[in-house]
């Protein structure tokens, strides 16, 4: 079989010559699955040359469909042979020729990042983004989002975390409307969350962490369901009451740097037009930069002494995760005073700008174009796709073998002024 | 697919008799000599679509499906014309497995619900004249006829 691809911008061409059979199916779907990918969400196929069609084939072109439609996506089947128009009748998909199961796609569709099918929610402000540039990635800004700042509040003492001496667990719920990061662990009380404190993250109604007392543990998670609200014993932890509903959306193109996390920061705090703001990204990851326990802090020694450093944190000596996706949550900052500037790290070398950020970082997939909300993206992220680890992002600008910071691709942040409680 | 195998089809013309091992990589020469033996039988274009159909789908379920050890085996092919009628057997010694007790998919589902696969047979029994299934000496026999 011939498989040609052809990708611009927000549409993908791909045609396809040949028997689509068990075969070459595989090869088919890795076509379909890098146009999906390099950020096309118009995928037309050619099938005019296709001369067989069996389940192989129908199945990877369902399979592109159902990925394509989580991200208000089309697959559009176009010339079909004979042959092909007979087995998707067989088959009772004759709809996939015709799309007359889709909804259809507003005109409004033609400008690149319009919201194309996704519905609108009654109230929201269905303005179209502004739209400017920075560093080569295109920067879309949804207007609105509230006037009055959230609060940030700090829990615990981070320095006493680092240096082994976490004496007291305190436990926060996290429900709907609020977010943290920080280390803490899921359990019933607080002498048992001892050993497994960690990373966590918490979201949108859910909150993940990852346990520090077993080596390979992947990220555990809970999400808000009926009267279970998450709750986090946590050794140090920042915490803010309400959601992010600044929306920026970037996308950096091909031939460009992805976008790094200091250059978002700046990106989130001219958005929330204050020195400190928080920070919600979903986004496609060019590489990311960090660190997570590995030993709970409570040996009374400190986690950063070499050489116990080595097993006491996990750490990215070198760029990791690359075509992941990553939920990322922070807070970042200039000029920022105590308690919170104990809590936040530098962002960039010789520069006051700060923050700390927490990632969970998932099996990559494409991202919902046009507005949306957290709540539409964080529960399904987790639901649909565990994530693999979390981690403390750091920026590593040591010369010349620093890892560097975590960039990224294309993705969404959400953001809002933030002041100290 | 044997080399001798092919020869004693090629000299008896009505009929083919293939050998190919359970690994979906056997599956492609196989289709090959298939077809290149149906071409001087002089039969319509429709029915060579039909035999690659047949065989892949067959196949395929065979080694996806069929077998519970990790072992090599054998799926035999048996294909015949009598009187302008394709008749294609398919013999495996997998466990017991009758494609006609199958249920047929739900094809008024929207597509957006529709779930992927299962559609194989489906296909076959659709294109076919007539399907049976018989199991014999511990292996499975498919056997599918069209005009």
């Amino acid at each position: 079989m011939e498989i040609g691809v052809e990708i611009e911008g927000l549409h993908a061409f791909v045609v396809l010559a040949g028997r689509l059979d068990a075969a070459w199916s595989n090869a088919v779907g890795e076509a379909l699955d890098r146009c999906i990918r390099e950020g096309a969400h118009q995928i037309g196929v050619d099938l005019a040359a296709v001369s067989f069609l069996s389940s192989g084939g129908i199945r990877v072109l369902l399979a592109a469909r159902k990925q394509l439609a989580r991200i208000d996506g089309t697959l559009k089947l176009e010339r079909p042979s004979a042959a092909v128009v007979q087995i998707l009748e067989l088959s009772g998909l004759s709809a996939l020729l015709s799309q007359a199961d889709l909804e259809p796609v507003t005109a409004a569709a033609s400008s690149p990042l319009a919201s194309g099918t996704t519905p609108k929610k009654s109230g929201e402000d269905a303005a179209p983004p502004e739209v400017t540039e920075r560093a080569g990635a295109r920067i879309e800004s949804w207007p609105g989002g509230r006037v009055a700042p959230l609060r940030v509040h700090t829990l615990g003492d981070p320095d006493a975390t680092l240096a082994g001496r976490v004496n007291k667990l305190i436990p926060w719920r996290f429900p709907a409307g609020s977010l943290g990061l920080g280390h803490g662990a899921f359990g019933s009380d607080a002498t048992e969350c001892r050993v497994r404190v960690g990373e966590f993250l918490a979201v949108a109604g859910v909150a993940s962490t990852l346990p520090a007392d077993e080596a390979a543990a992947l990220p555990d998670w809970v999400a808000v369901a009926g009267d279970l609200v998450p709750e986090i014993f946590t050794a140090a932890a920042l915490v803010v009451t309400g959601e992010p509903d600044r929306l920026v959306r970037f996308e950096v193109p091909r031939d460009t740097a992805p976008m790094g996390l200091a250059m978002l920061a700046e990106i989130a705090l001219a958005r929330a037009g204050t020195p400190l703001a928080v920070i919600v990204l979903v986004a496609e990851a060019a590489q990311l930069v960090g660190a997570a326990l590995r030993r709970p802090p409570l040996s009374e020694m400190p986690l950063l002494r070499f050489p116990e450093i080595r097993d006491n944190l996990t750490f990215t000596a070198e760029p990791a995760w690359a075509d992941s996706l990553a939920l990322v949550v922070g807070v970042v900052g200039r000029g920022i005073q105590r308690p919170l500037a104990r809590f936040l790290r530098p962002l960039e070398q010789d520069s006051n700008l700060m923050g700390h950020l927490h990632a969970g970082v998932f099996p990559h997939r494409p991202i919902r174009r046009g507005r949306v909300t957290l709540d539409e993206i964080v529960v399904p992220l987790f639901e649909e796709r565990a994530p693999r680890t979390l981690l403390h992002l750091l920026h590593d600008w040591r010369q010349p073998f620093g890892a560097g910071e975590s960039r990224f691709r294309r993705g969404l942040l959400f953001t809002a002024p933030l002041e100290q409680a | 697919m044997t080399r001798e195998a092919h020869r004693i089809g090629a000299a008896l013309n009505a009929s083919l008799h293939l050998h190919l091992r359970n690994s979906t990589t056997a599956l492609v020469p196989a289709n090959e000599a298939a077809l290149a033996w149906l071409e001087p039988q002089e039969l319509a274009p429709e029915m060579a679509f039909f035999l690659s159909l047949s065989l892949e789908e067959l196949v395929t379920n065979c080694i996806k499906y069929g077998y519970d050890d990790t072992a090599e085996h054998t799926i035999e092919i048996e294909l015949s014309v009598t009187d302008r009628r394709l008749t294609i057997v398919v013999i495996d010694d997998g466990h017991a497995f009758n494609p006609l007790e199958e249920r047929p998919p739900d094809l008024g589902q929207p597509i957006g619900n529709r779930p992927i696969g299962g559609l194989g047979l489906h296909l076959l029994r659709e294109m076919a004249d007539e399907m049976t299934y018989e199991r014999r000496d511990k292996t499975n026999r498919v056997s599918l006829t069209k005009n």
